[in-house]
Protein backbone atom coordinates (compact mmCIF):
# COMPACT_ATOMS: atom_id res chain seq x y z
CA UNK A 1 0.00 0.00 0.00
CA UNK A 2 2.69 2.46 0.93
CA UNK A 3 5.89 3.31 -0.84
CA UNK A 4 8.44 6.01 -0.11
CA UNK A 5 7.04 8.47 -2.63
CA UNK A 6 3.61 8.54 -1.08
CA UNK A 7 2.25 11.46 1.05
CA UNK A 8 -0.59 10.97 3.52
CA UNK A 9 -3.41 8.66 2.65
CA UNK A 10 -6.94 9.93 2.79
CA UNK A 11 -7.71 7.88 5.86
CA UNK A 12 -4.69 9.32 7.71
CA UNK A 13 -5.78 12.80 6.90
CA UNK A 14 -9.33 12.14 8.03
CA UNK A 15 -8.08 10.74 11.34
CA UNK A 16 -5.93 13.82 11.80
CA UNK A 17 -8.89 16.10 11.18
CA UNK A 18 -11.10 14.18 13.61
CA UNK A 19 -8.41 14.30 16.30
CA UNK A 20 -7.73 17.98 15.78
CA UNK A 21 -11.44 18.78 15.88
CA UNK A 22 -12.11 16.81 19.02
CA UNK A 23 -9.20 18.65 20.61
CA UNK A 24 -10.80 21.96 19.68
CA UNK A 25 -14.17 20.78 20.98
CA UNK A 26 -12.64 19.96 24.35
CA UNK A 27 -11.21 23.49 24.55
CA UNK A 28 -14.54 25.05 23.64
CA UNK A 29 -16.34 22.84 26.16
CA UNK A 30 -13.89 23.83 28.89
CA UNK A 31 -14.60 27.49 28.25
CA UNK A 32 -18.30 26.75 28.66
CA UNK A 33 -17.69 24.95 31.95
CA UNK A 34 -15.68 27.89 33.28
CA UNK A 35 -18.39 30.35 32.30
CA UNK A 36 -21.19 28.34 33.93
CA UNK A 37 -19.18 27.82 37.10
CA UNK A 38 -18.84 31.57 37.24
CA UNK A 39 -22.51 32.42 36.76
CA UNK A 40 -23.22 29.87 39.47
CA UNK A 41 -21.27 32.03 41.92
CA UNK A 42 -23.14 35.13 40.82
CA UNK A 43 -26.53 33.51 41.45
CA UNK A 44 -25.32 32.28 44.84
CA UNK A 45 -24.25 35.77 45.84
CA UNK A 46 -27.55 37.35 44.81
CA UNK A 47 -29.55 34.58 46.50
CA UNK A 48 -27.57 35.00 49.68
CA UNK A 49 -28.38 38.71 49.67
CA UNK A 50 -32.07 37.92 49.14
CA UNK A 51 -32.02 35.38 51.96
CA UNK A 52 -30.43 37.95 54.26
CA UNK A 53 -33.01 40.48 53.13
CA UNK A 54 -35.78 38.20 54.40
CA UNK A 55 -33.95 37.57 57.65
CA UNK A 56 -33.59 41.31 58.26
CA UNK A 57 -37.28 41.81 57.48
CA UNK A 58 -38.14 39.19 60.08
CA UNK A 59 -35.83 40.72 62.66
CA UNK A 60 -37.58 44.01 62.01
CA UNK A 61 -41.07 42.57 62.48
CA UNK A 62 -43.09 41.81 65.57
CA UNK A 63 -42.03 38.56 67.26
CA UNK A 64 -45.53 37.08 67.22
CA UNK A 65 -45.88 37.57 63.46
CA UNK A 66 -42.76 35.56 62.60
CA UNK A 67 -44.06 32.37 60.99
CA UNK A 68 -43.28 29.94 58.21
CA UNK A 69 -44.12 31.31 54.79
CA UNK A 70 -43.21 30.60 51.16
CA UNK A 71 -42.89 33.26 48.50
CA UNK A 72 -43.26 31.64 45.10
CA UNK A 73 -41.43 34.48 43.34
CA UNK A 74 -39.40 37.59 44.12
CA UNK A 75 -40.10 40.64 42.01
CA UNK A 76 -37.10 41.78 40.00
CA UNK A 77 -35.47 38.36 40.16
CA UNK A 78 -37.41 36.16 37.73
CA UNK A 79 -34.88 33.31 37.85
CA UNK A 80 -35.57 32.69 41.55
CA UNK A 81 -37.94 29.76 42.09
CA UNK A 82 -39.01 30.54 45.63
CA UNK A 83 -38.00 31.83 49.06
CA UNK A 84 -38.99 29.62 51.96
CA UNK A 85 -39.10 30.71 55.60
CA UNK A 86 -39.22 27.88 58.12
CA UNK A 87 -39.91 28.88 61.71
CA UNK A 88 -40.11 26.71 64.80
CA UNK A 89 -40.42 27.92 68.38
CA UNK A 90 -37.62 25.98 70.06
CA UNK A 91 -38.15 27.51 73.50
CA UNK A 92 -40.33 30.11 75.17
CA UNK A 93 -39.68 33.40 73.38
CA UNK A 94 -37.08 31.86 71.09
CA UNK A 95 -37.69 31.05 67.46
CA UNK A 96 -35.46 29.10 65.13
CA UNK A 97 -35.65 30.79 61.73
CA UNK A 98 -34.34 29.43 58.44
CA UNK A 99 -34.55 31.16 55.09
CA UNK A 100 -33.90 29.16 51.95
CA UNK A 101 -33.71 30.72 48.48
CA UNK A 102 -33.96 28.27 45.59
CA UNK A 103 -33.35 28.58 41.88
CA UNK A 104 -32.88 26.25 38.93
CA UNK A 105 -29.73 26.35 36.89
CA UNK A 106 -28.14 23.92 34.44
CA UNK A 107 -31.11 21.65 34.98
CA UNK A 108 -30.48 21.33 38.71
CA UNK A 109 -32.07 22.84 41.79
CA UNK A 110 -29.68 25.13 43.64
CA UNK A 111 -30.23 26.82 46.96
CA UNK A 112 -28.70 28.92 49.69
CA UNK A 113 -29.72 28.73 53.29
CA UNK A 114 -29.36 31.15 56.19
CA UNK A 115 -30.24 30.25 59.73
CA UNK A 116 -30.64 32.23 62.93
CA UNK A 117 -32.51 32.47 66.21
CA UNK A 118 -34.79 35.36 67.02
CA UNK A 119 -35.62 36.11 70.66
CA UNK A 120 -38.65 37.93 71.99
CA UNK A 121 -37.03 40.62 74.10
CA UNK B 1 -2.87 5.14 -7.14
CA UNK B 2 -0.31 3.43 -4.95
CA UNK B 3 2.54 5.76 -5.76
CA UNK B 4 0.44 8.87 -6.24
CA UNK B 5 -0.41 11.54 -3.67
CA UNK B 6 -4.12 12.45 -3.44
CA UNK B 7 -6.36 12.37 -6.39
CA UNK B 8 -8.20 15.61 -7.08
CA UNK B 9 -11.48 14.19 -5.80
CA UNK B 10 -9.84 13.06 -2.54
CA UNK B 11 -8.37 16.47 -1.99
CA UNK B 12 -11.70 18.12 -2.65
CA UNK B 13 -13.50 15.87 -0.18
CA UNK B 14 -10.88 16.52 2.47
CA UNK B 15 -11.02 20.26 1.91
CA UNK B 16 -14.80 20.19 2.09
CA UNK B 17 -14.84 18.23 5.33
CA UNK B 18 -12.15 20.45 6.78
CA UNK B 19 -14.09 23.56 5.83
CA UNK B 20 -17.28 22.27 7.43
CA UNK B 21 -15.54 21.27 10.65
CA UNK B 22 -13.65 24.56 10.82
CA UNK B 23 -16.84 26.52 10.25
CA UNK B 24 -18.64 24.67 13.04
CA UNK B 25 -15.85 24.85 15.57
CA UNK B 26 -15.04 28.40 14.51
CA UNK B 27 -18.55 29.65 15.17
CA UNK B 28 -18.64 27.74 18.46
CA UNK B 29 -15.36 29.39 19.34
CA UNK B 30 -16.67 32.87 18.56
CA UNK B 31 -19.77 32.25 20.66
CA UNK B 32 -17.69 31.03 23.58
CA UNK B 33 -15.32 33.97 23.25
CA UNK B 34 -18.26 36.34 23.62
CA UNK B 35 -19.57 34.40 26.57
CA UNK B 36 -16.08 34.43 28.03
CA UNK B 37 -15.86 38.22 27.73
CA UNK B 38 -19.21 38.74 29.38
CA UNK B 39 -18.20 36.21 32.04
CA UNK B 40 -15.03 38.18 32.80
CA UNK B 41 -16.98 41.42 33.20
CA UNK B 42 -19.60 39.77 35.41
CA UNK B 43 -16.90 38.24 37.60
CA UNK B 44 -15.42 41.68 38.19
CA UNK B 45 -18.83 43.14 38.95
CA UNK B 46 -19.69 40.28 41.28
CA UNK B 47 -16.52 40.78 43.31
CA UNK B 48 -17.12 44.52 43.55
CA UNK B 49 -20.76 44.08 44.52
CA UNK B 50 -19.89 41.38 47.04
CA UNK B 51 -17.39 43.67 48.76
CA UNK B 52 -19.68 46.70 48.68
CA UNK B 53 -22.68 44.84 50.10
CA UNK B 54 -20.70 43.18 52.87
CA UNK B 55 -19.03 46.42 53.92
CA UNK B 56 -22.16 48.54 53.72
CA UNK B 57 -24.36 46.05 55.56
CA UNK B 58 -21.80 45.78 58.38
CA UNK B 59 -21.49 49.54 58.68
CA UNK B 60 -25.24 50.01 58.75
CA UNK B 61 -25.85 47.23 61.28
CA UNK B 62 -23.48 48.89 63.73
CA UNK B 63 -24.88 52.41 63.54
CA UNK B 64 -25.66 54.43 66.66
CA UNK B 65 -29.15 54.51 68.11
CA UNK B 66 -31.47 56.95 66.34
CA UNK B 67 -28.90 58.27 63.89
CA UNK B 68 -30.46 56.85 60.73
CA UNK B 69 -31.56 59.47 58.23
CA UNK B 70 -31.29 60.70 54.71
CA UNK B 71 -28.63 63.29 53.96
CA UNK B 72 -29.87 66.86 54.14
CA UNK B 73 -27.37 69.56 53.08
CA UNK B 74 -29.90 72.24 54.13
CA UNK B 75 -32.34 72.15 51.26
CA UNK B 76 -34.23 69.03 52.32
CA UNK B 77 -33.59 65.30 52.34
CA UNK B 78 -31.91 63.87 49.26
CA UNK B 79 -33.33 60.64 47.89
CA UNK B 80 -31.03 57.61 47.75
CA UNK B 81 -28.68 58.85 50.43
CA UNK B 82 -28.11 57.28 53.85
CA UNK B 83 -26.77 59.23 56.79
CA UNK B 84 -25.82 57.58 60.07
CA UNK B 85 -23.44 57.84 63.02
CA UNK B 86 -21.12 55.05 64.02
CA UNK B 87 -20.85 54.06 67.68
CA UNK B 88 -18.09 56.65 68.24
CA UNK B 89 -20.43 59.41 67.10
CA UNK B 90 -18.79 60.04 63.72
CA UNK B 91 -21.27 60.93 61.00
CA UNK B 92 -21.15 59.25 57.61
CA UNK B 93 -23.14 59.74 54.43
CA UNK B 94 -23.57 57.10 51.74
CA UNK B 95 -24.49 58.80 48.50
CA UNK B 96 -24.47 58.40 44.72
CA UNK B 97 -22.07 60.61 42.80
CA UNK B 98 -21.37 61.39 39.17
CA UNK B 99 -19.12 64.37 38.39
CA UNK B 100 -21.30 65.24 35.37
CA UNK B 101 -24.37 65.56 37.58
CA UNK B 102 -23.61 69.09 38.74
CA UNK B 103 -25.87 69.26 41.77
CA UNK B 104 -26.38 66.70 44.50
CA UNK B 105 -30.16 66.50 44.65
CA UNK B 106 -32.95 63.96 44.31
CA UNK B 107 -32.77 63.80 40.52
CA UNK B 108 -30.23 61.51 38.91
CA UNK B 109 -29.94 62.47 35.24
CA UNK B 110 -26.71 60.66 34.32
CA UNK B 111 -26.51 56.99 33.42
CA UNK B 112 -24.13 55.63 36.04
CA UNK B 113 -23.17 56.72 39.54
CA UNK B 114 -20.54 55.84 42.13
CA UNK B 115 -21.54 54.85 45.63
CA UNK B 116 -19.38 56.88 48.00
CA UNK B 117 -19.06 57.08 51.75
CA UNK B 118 -18.29 60.54 53.07
CA UNK B 119 -16.83 61.00 56.54
CA UNK B 120 -18.53 64.25 57.53
CA UNK B 121 -16.41 64.80 60.65
CA UNK B 122 -13.27 64.57 58.49
CA UNK B 123 -14.65 67.45 56.42
CA UNK B 124 -15.86 65.38 53.45
CA UNK B 125 -18.48 67.15 51.33
CA UNK B 126 -20.81 64.87 49.36
CA UNK B 127 -21.55 67.66 46.86
CA UNK B 128 -17.95 67.56 45.62
CA UNK B 129 -17.63 63.79 45.56
CA UNK B 130 -15.47 63.45 48.70
CA UNK B 131 -15.15 60.21 50.55
CA UNK B 132 -14.28 56.60 49.94
CA UNK B 133 -15.42 54.86 46.76
CA UNK B 134 -17.51 51.84 47.75
CA UNK B 135 -18.88 50.70 44.38
CA UNK B 136 -18.82 52.15 40.88
CA UNK B 137 -21.07 51.88 37.81
CA UNK B 138 -24.41 51.86 39.63
CA UNK B 139 -27.39 52.39 37.37
CA UNK B 140 -29.13 55.73 37.99
CA UNK B 141 -32.13 55.53 40.36
CA UNK B 142 -34.11 57.37 37.67
CA UNK B 143 -33.42 54.67 35.06
CA UNK B 144 -35.98 52.11 33.97
CA UNK B 145 -35.77 48.82 35.88
CA UNK B 146 -33.39 47.54 37.03
CA UNK B 147 -32.43 50.76 38.78
CA UNK B 148 -30.45 51.38 41.94
CA UNK B 149 -32.48 52.33 45.00
CA UNK B 150 -31.22 53.15 48.49
CA UNK B 151 -34.30 53.41 50.66
CA UNK B 152 -34.32 54.54 54.29
CA UNK B 153 -37.26 53.46 56.41
CA UNK B 154 -37.89 53.98 60.12
CA UNK B 155 -36.06 50.88 61.22
CA UNK B 156 -34.97 49.33 57.96
CA UNK B 157 -32.76 50.17 55.00
CA UNK B 158 -33.17 48.61 51.55
CA UNK B 159 -30.12 48.37 49.33
CA UNK B 160 -31.27 47.62 45.78
CA UNK B 161 -28.14 47.67 43.70
CA UNK B 162 -27.88 47.43 39.91
CA UNK B 163 -24.40 47.62 38.43
CA UNK B 164 -23.89 48.04 34.71
CA UNK B 165 -20.55 47.52 33.02
CA UNK B 166 -20.40 47.17 29.24
CA UNK B 167 -23.50 45.26 28.19
CA UNK B 168 -23.70 43.42 31.48
CA UNK B 169 -26.03 44.31 34.34
CA UNK B 170 -25.91 42.61 37.71
CA UNK B 171 -28.64 43.31 40.22
CA UNK B 172 -28.92 42.30 43.82
CA UNK B 173 -30.91 43.48 46.79
CA UNK B 174 -30.86 43.16 50.53
CA UNK B 175 -32.22 44.85 53.62
CA UNK B 176 -30.59 45.87 56.87
CA UNK B 177 -32.13 46.37 60.25
CA UNK B 178 -29.62 48.32 62.33
CA UNK B 179 -29.04 46.39 65.53
CA UNK B 180 -29.27 49.35 67.90
CA UNK B 181 -32.58 50.80 66.77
Amino acid sequence: MRNMRQGFTLIELLITIVLATSGLMVLVHLMGVAIFADSDLEYSLISLNLANEKLEELKDSDYSTIASVTESSISGFPWIDDRIVTVSEVDTDLKDVQVEVRWTQQGGRQSVNVHTYIANY
Amino acid sequence: MTNGGFSLIETLIVLLLLAILLAVSGSLFVVSLRAWDSGCIRTGVREDVSYAMEKTVRDLKEMALGSLNQYDPGSGDIAHTIQYDDLSGNTYVLYLYNADDATLDSTYGENLYDLRKADIDEGDTPATGDGVLILRDLVSPDAASPATALTVGDTQITLDVAVQRGDETVRTRTKVRPRNL
